[in-house]
């Protein structure tokens, strides 16, 4: 009887923890993808090849900043294609959109001022370094939840 | 079948994990803003004061930084976001595997 009783409540706890789980979290985000992990190291690596350059003109890099705004397009179109990813997605638009951003900043600064000085060269490294890395953590942060 | 008890101490070791976590990564990433901001700034003033770099340089510096906050917040609700499905994910493992 007792036994049966147990039973009985073992369900019926599960029952109303699946209903609780279900209607207080319905959190769902995207799985991991290693293209969008790629994508985000390879441009990583390419701006900031690119920013250590920028104490040359800026006449000089115009084809490399072209090649990058190109890569930085399809990344964040495949970053949007991807289902619930949009939390990836804004950091990508805050890191590199074409408005409005670091990456924007950056560009428009150096127009302005054809060569970077050394200080702002490393404080746009910087910035930029910290905004592929959270963009990686957060695609790394995904391995490991499947369902 | 499993005994209730076993199940709500699996669950609530599940959410004492989750919540250590979540601090860490927090405690941890405030740490780093801190430092990041603390080192920096004063290199810049220095710099302004000598004359070494501008104020539009200043500005645009303190631009970035602003975007780099910005950015970390946005990675820490994401991070928050995939642990807290992880999360959902292993209570229904739990939950599930006991009934069956």
């Amino acid at each position: 009887m007792l036994s049966a009783f147990s039973k009985c409540s073992s369900i019926i706890f599960g029952v109303l923890l699946l209903a609780n789980v279900h209607i207080v979290s319905c959190v769902s985000t995207s799985r991991y993808n290693s293209i969008a992990h790629q994508n985000a190291v390879n441009l990583k690596i390419q701006v900031l090849h690119l920013v250590a350059n920028a104490d040359q003109d800026i006449t000089r890099q115009v084809d490399n900043i072209e090649h990058i705004r190109s890569l930085a397009d399809q990344a964040i179109s495949f970053a949007e294609s991807l289902p619930d990813n949009q939390d990836v997605t804004k950091l990508w638009l805050a890191a590199m959109g074409e408005q409005e951003s670091m990456w924007a900043d950056f560009v428009t600064k150096w127009t302005k001022d054809s060569q970077l000085k050394p200080i702002v060269k490393k404080g746009t490294s910087k910035a930029f370094t910290e905004a592929f890395d959270a963009i990686i953590k957060v695609e790394t942060s995904k391995i490991g939840n499947d369902q | 079948m499993r005994h209730i008890d076993e199940i709500k101490d699996e669950v609530g070791s599940l959410v004492k994990g989750f919540l250590e976590k979540e601090m860490g990564i927090l405690i941890e990433n405030t740490q780093e803003a801190l430092d990041s901001f603390s080192s920096d700034l004063p290199l810049w003033i220095e710099a302004f004061q000598k004359g070494e770099i501008s104020q539009d340089d200043l500005d645009y510096l303190l631009k970035q930084k602003e975007r780099t906050i910005n950015i970390n917040g946005q990675k820490l609700e994401a991070i928050s976001k995939i642990e807290l499905e992880k999360l959902q994910n292993s209570i229904l493992d739990t939950v599930v595997g006991s009934i069956i």
